[in-house]
């Protein structure tokens, strides 16, 4: 009776190989990457412009988008912001998107600010939620597609985004 | 939470081709969905998910906004003055909620 109880036992862990294992956590990992990614990645135009200008035009332009944070917020709710793009905003060359990401927030995304050439400045500024210290991401978009990146590093005390 | 304060600060009068400064404000708690009230239950999110500014009909400038803005979000942009018209801006609340404001401006 005993035996007969651990066979099936066997039986039932064979079926359950390892390999099967394996294989359905990969189908997880990939799964749960593409939901993570597609979280940043929220605008399918941004996506799909990244995809094509990745390898030419994408560089650290830190002469060409700069980010006015303090270097260390003592609360971290409410850090005040500025993102700048150096750009002469006319009709033929002007920044479309600027995307602000954090490194270790529970949502990474931050804001998308959306510019024309009406906008005149590539210039915002507003006040951003901080977990905890890490760099704030700033993604420059122009209408040619060329696409910039700079980031800069924030030294933040309390967690601002559970309290308030 | 009663009706939200909108305040937005722009010149009445510009002169033409003058790139203006216009700060708007919304009085707004942002919930993020993270936060527990007193309870220990979790207060949904909600937040202001889309500020708009048009211009004429023409929208100048737009963000996105997400659960890392601030409570009451400030949001300081530019915008070129080529003839005079209104201003409209439009918060956009989870759920669907629009709060609207205009102001006119002429440019000289």
């Amino acid at each position: 009776m005993m035996e007969g109880a651990k066979i099936n036992m066997q039986e039932t862990h064979n079926s359950l190989t390892r390999r099967a294992v394996f294989s359905n956590m990969s189908w997880l990992f990939i799964f749960s990457t593409n939901v993570f990614y597609s979280k940043i990645w929220a605008s399918k135009e941004f996506d799909s412009n990244l995809e094509d200008h990745k390898a030419r035009n994408t560089s650290e332009g830190s002469n060409i988008i700069m980010l006015h944070m303090p270097n260390s917020a003592y609360d971290g709710s409410r850090v005040p912001f500025s993102v700048e793009v150096n750009s002469p905003m006319t009709e033929t060359n002007y920044v479309r998107q600027v995307h602000i990401l954090s490194e270790h927030n529970p949502f990474p995304r931050i804001a998308t600010f959306h510019f024309t050439p009406q906008s005149g400045k590539a210039f915002v500024r507003t006040r951003i939620r901080l977990s905890k210290s890490q760099h704030v991401i700033a993604v420059a978009e122009l209408n040619d597609g060329s696409i910039f990146t700079n980031r800069k590093w924030i030294e933040v005390t309390i967690n601002g985004c559970k309290e308030d | 939470m009663g009706k939200p304060i909108l305040r937005v600060k722009a010149p009445e009068e510009v002169k033409q081709g003058e790139i203006v400064e216009i700060m708007t404000l919304i009085s707004h708690p942002m919930h993020t969905g993270l936060r527990k009230d007193l309870n220990g239950e979790l207060i949904p999110r909600k937040i202001i998910n889309e500020f708009i500014c048009i211009y004429n009909g023409e929208i100048v400038f737009r963000t996105n906004m997400h659960e890392a803005i601030s409570a009451n979000p400030l949001i300081q942009f530019n915008f070129l003055a080529k003839e005079s018209g209104d201003l409209d801006f439009l918060w956009h609340e989870d759920g669907g909620e629009v709060y609207k404001t205009v102001r006119r401006i002429k440019v000289n």
